[in-house]
């Protein structure tokens, strides 16, 4: 009995130690990062633990007040946010739709779908510059929200569809034999059901969007420009800002790490993609 | 009859005065002859790089609005991203970007494809404008083969050699005056500092370390194309200049030199882990500010020439042009005046922000030499380092960054040991025919 | 009848999107890939060639090399972000305490942007100065040049991918874990049968359709691995980071010859389709996805 105890704390121990590792393996890099953010020029390249160096705001001084970096944080909050609600609600239609429909040849509906995250940005950069060229959207918010939403909309129809299934068609069809459409059952019945699943995929958007670099550093020039494509300006001709940068990445991750961590049940259950049924 | 007349004149001579007295504003607002305020109103996109010719736009703009009333909106993006975006906008023949930042190097791309707007026929703002007063062959550099003028120059520099006057002070050594110098040094340094990289340089495979490889074998009268756009990579002369350079990274560089660009480099530099750098001549500055370097006291600057007894070179300049497409010429045209005149200049000189410029009328200006007390070392040698710059050396084409890049990245493999130097050259020279003929 | 129309009816917005942001490029793409088109040579305009940019691009030596480390990249990639999350999720699983904590804190990698992880590890990858080689050194090692050493490049990208991504495979891992039924597991120990039997006949099979996904997901987006590259090595030393996507934004965006970057995007699209259409296949991943675990 002993012996078997002693093996079954061990591979505890030996568990927690793994799990504990990988920990700070994931966490690490952003623990540099934002030591790095108060540091100043001269330091960026020190070791000595924080603690044991002199902290500074200067970084953040000069991002938030002598940069514009605040505008494009807020261009990508409002893009990342009206992204979301627009797909959210076509492609919750569309995901439905996919859910209820008897579909021939689902697989090949379903790699279609699918195609659109597969397509590389960079070989379709130009012809959506031109196409956006053409009307007029380029450096505005309508322009690059519309091509977020293109982007994200597979992802949305393809999910919605997994937690609309979950949701039995007994529950719409006894909403319409009390009166109902089909449409209105959808909003009253089946939506708040499946609401976990849909906050689930909004969240996964709105990372998805929020973290975007290459259309936005095509598509966008200084209306809409979202905060990944600025970070680049701090690269200067001669050194580059380490610290100024890393002020900005810690400030532009704040926010999908707090809003993953806020809706942590959520950002799980999507990722499960509808795979598990609601217990 | 005669009443009309009376009445005609009359008129005519009111219509005149009043004219004559609209024309001359208070001295603030005209440039002798122009209306500085013709503008008004209009709202200028800048495009920019990243780098110090553009701090005293960000700084200084406030007073451009004020003395025009042309509002301006500028843009600050890294090199590639700036190139980009000007492209694809002339791409699109918008004319979103008034006035685009232009570098030196993509000038013969910029003009095959007639995209600036040519300068030589817009009205000249005595007291703003500074072409006069900048050197022929920087004027040449952003001139077309019609000999117009398609930018002004903002900046201009030439290849230095930036050592560690303390390092070489405390070996007895004297600053090196050629390549073969360099060399010599590299070894007696690497001998007795051990935890001192000896030399460092761009040797990562970018076409923007091109520059540094190219500038090194002007010295030794080596060029990857000569004036008739012939082939000239594989020749004993760059051999020579190659395996110097190659050895210099490979024995007495950081071992990772082949990767090094020159963000690392000025890191290195600044942390004083090296002892010298041959780079272009914006670097001294920085090296030299307490702010940002640890050695910024310790600096030395020197020009080097080599068994061609040519200078080696590191050109580098970058002008403010119009793009053809834009709407709003004038104003552009305007606001590339005020951002090369003097008072701009002198205006950077008080601020630190840099020390060298196209005017030559700023080195003579009291506030130049109260500004750069200290900086000697540097700034004494700005007129030698300008006179010393060959554009003969330099592949102006259209295709030069392919061109770079295939010559370069050669090198960094050498330097990286994958290569010889003369595997190497023989790749290149096949590589940028290839691509000179078309491909 | 009505009702069908009307579930027909709610696609329409969906359609719409794929067929003007969708459909609209790569129908462009496609017709610029037949074209030999330099945004820098503005005169010459498009000029069609038929299939020559795809006769260029299968004799490019700089093509098919690049071709060669998306291959690489993509097998070791997905198997290590896949091995690696496997196995922290099979441990996750089994342990007690912490387990929300836990979860939480390995979320975190997958939520930053890629754009900063590149830069961020750019910045601690540097040879002399960075941090992780004082590490490296600190334990008695000597540095490793992650991104100057041509040998290295790729597998330093590599690395970023895997720290990235690996939080991915965990979450969906654990969930098909964490779903698993108790009765097939109570048979087999009645039956005697022992771990990694248990783990071979039973755990896997019933996993399938997470393994596939997860799969799935990662061959997908590991096709399209850019900034993470880009910004750290744009390709270099040489060319040994340039991978397929590099070398496309290369000849697109240094280059800017249109047409046979379109070529290529084309390419790499429905290479990267056939991928998907393979693992489809042969994992059956379909026909339960989407559909819950009976």
């Amino acid at each position: 009995m002993n012996k078997s105890l002693l093996v079954k704390n061990l591979s505890e121990m030996a568990i927690y130690g793994c799990l504990l590792l990988y920990m700070i393996v994931a966490i690490f890099p952003l623990f540099w990062l934002v030591t790095t953010s108060f540091k100043p020029p001269l330091e960026v390249f020190s070791t000595e633990p924080l603690g044991l160096f002199v902290p500074t705001l200067e970084n953040y001084n000069r991002v938030l007040f002598n940069d514009p970096f605040p505008r494009y944080m807020l261009n990508s909050a409002i893009i990342s946010i009206c992204t979301v609600l627009v797909t959210l609600v076509i492609g919750s239609l569309g995901g439905y739709a996919f859910a209820r429909l008897p579909v021939r040849n689902k697989e090949s509906w379903f790699l279609t779908i699918l195609s659109t995250r597969m397509a590389p940005p960079v070989a379709f950069a130009v012809p959506l510059y031109l196409l956006m060229v053409r009307f007029g959207l380029i450096d505005s918010h309508a322009g690059i929200i519309a091509v977020y939403i293109f982007m994200n909309l597979a992802l949305c129809v393809w999910l919605t569809r997994g937690f609309f299934q979950e949701i039995p068609p007994e529950v719409e069809e006894a909403a319409m034999v009390d009166g109902c459409t089909r449409f209105g059952s959808f909003v009253r019945i089946t939506v708040p059901l499946a609401k976990g699943g849909l906050i689930a995929t909004a969240v996964l958007m709105f990372i998805i969007t929020w973290n975007e670099f290459f259309l936005a550093s095509i598509l966008t020039q200084h209306t809409a420009k979202t905060f990944t494509v600025h970070l680049t300006s701090f690269f200067g001709s001669r050194r580059i800002l380490w610290g100024e940068l890393a002020a900005a990445s810690t400030l532009g991750s704040l926010v999908p790490i707090i809003f993953a961590i806020a809706m942590r049940r959520y950002m799980i259950r999507g990722f499960t993609m509808g795979l598990v049924k609601e217990k | 009859m005669n009443k009309k007349w009376f009445y005609l004149v009359a008129l005519a001579l009111i219509v005149g005065i009043i004219a004559a007295l609209g024309c001359s504003s208070s001295d603030i607002e005209t440039g002798d002859g122009v209306d500085r305020r013709a503008y008004e109103g209009t709202t200028l996109r800048v495009l920019l790089k990243t780098g110090y010719e553009t701090e005293a736009i960000v700084r200084y703009v406030d007073e451009f609005e004020k003395a025009t009333g042309i509002k301006v909106e500028y843009e600050v993006y890294d090199e590639p991203t700036l190139r980009n975006k000007f492209i694809l906008d002339c791409t699109s023949r918008t004319g979103t970007y008034d006035v685009v930042a232009t570098q030196f190097w993509y000038m013969p791309e910029y003009l095959r494809a007639g995209w600036l707007e040519p300068l030589d026929d817009y009205p000249v703002d005595e007291e703003w404008n500074s072409i006069s007063h900048i050197p022929e062959g920087l004027l040449e550099t952003f001139s077309g083969d019609d000999g117009k003028l398609y930018s002004i120059p903002v900046s201009a520099s030439g290849g230095v050699l930036i050592y560690r006057s303390d390092l070489l002070e405390k070996h007895n050594l004297n600053p090196p005056k050629t390549t073969k110098d360099v060399l010599e040094i590299a070894a007696v340094l690497k001998a007795k500092e051990p935890d001192i990289y000896p030399f460092i340089g761009r040797g990562d495979s970018s076409s923007a370390s091109f520059g540094t490889s190219a500038g090194w074998a002007w010295a030794y009268g080596a060029r990857v194309m000569d004036e008739n756009l012939n082939v000239t990579v594989d020749t004993p002369e760059m051999l020579e200049a190659m395996t110097d350079l190659v050895n210099l990274m490979k024995e007495f560089a950081p071992p990772d030199q082949a990767a090094i660009g020159w963000d690392v480099m000025s890191e290195l530099f600044r942390k004083g882990d090296v002892a010298m750098n041959f780079e272009m001549s914006g670097f001294p500055s920085v090296y030299a500010s307490p702010d940002v370097s640890e050695v910024h006291d310790k600096i030395g600057v020197t020009l080097l020439t080599g068994p061609a007894g040519n200078y080696a070179q590191w050109m580098y300049a970058e002008g403010l042009g119009i793009s053809r497409f834009s709407k709003n010429k004038d104003a552009a045209w305007l606001f590339l005046q005020w951002r090369t005149s003097l008072e701009v200049a002198l205006q950077e000189v008080k601020d630190g922000i840099r020390l060298d410029f196209p005017d030559t009328r700023v080195y003579e200006a009291a506030e130049y030499s109260a500004a750069t007390e200290g900086q000697e070392f540097f700034t004494e040698l700005i007129p030698d380092i300008l006179a010393s710059v060959d554009p003969a050396y330099w592949p102006g084409i259209a295709d030069f960054d392919r061109v770079a890049e295939a010559f370069q990245r050669e090198i960094s493999l050498a330097i990286a040991g994958n290569q010889t130097v003369k595997q190497a050259l023989e790749k290149a020279q096949s590589a940028i025919e290839a691509i000179v003929n078309g491909n | 009848m009505k009702e069908k129309r009307l579930t027909y009816l709610t696609l329409i917005p969906t359609a719409a999107v794929f067929l003007f942001l969708g459909l609209y490029p790569v129908i462009e793409a496609i017709w610029t890939s037949l074209n030999k088109y330099n945004l820098t040579r503005p005169w010459e305009g498009k000029v069609f060639i038929g299939l020559a940019n795809y006769i260029q691009m299968f004799s490019d030596a700089r093509f098919w090399e690049s071709m060669g480390r998306s291959m690489q990249f993509l097998v070791v990639s997905v198997g290590l972000t896949f091995i690696l999350g496997f196995s922290i999720a099979l441990l996750l699983h089994r342990a007690k305490w912490f387990k929300g904590f836990f979860r939480i804190v390995f979320l975190v990698p997958m939520v930053v942007a890629p754009a900063i992880t590149a830069l961020n590890y750019r910045f601690m990858y540097n040879y002399k100065l960075g941090i992780l080689n004082k590490i490296i050194e600190s334990l008695g090692f000597s540095r490793v040049d992650f991104l100057g050493d041509p040998s290295i490049a790729l597998w330093s990208a590599i690395l970023v991918d895997v720290w990235q991504w690996t939080p991915l495979v965990i979450l969906i891992m654990l969930a098909g874990l964490e779903a698993l039924p108790r009765e097939p597991y109570e048979a087999a120990a009645i039956d005697g049968a022992n771990r990694w039997q248990t783990f071979r006949f039973i755990t896997l099979p019933l996993l399938n359709k997470f393994i596939a996904i997860t799969l799935l997901i990662r061959v997908m987006d590991v096709m399209k691995v850019f900034e993470t590259i880009q910004l750290m090595t744009a390709g270099g030393p040489g060319r040994s980071s340039e991978t397929l996507n590099i070398y496309l934004a290369r000849v697109g965006f240094n280059w800017f010859e249109m047409g046979y970057a379109s070529a290529i995007g084309i390419f790499t699209l429905y290479f990267t389709l056939f991928l998907a259409w393979l693992l489809v296949k042969k994992m059956g991943a379909f026909s339960e996805v989407g559909e819950s675990i009976e």
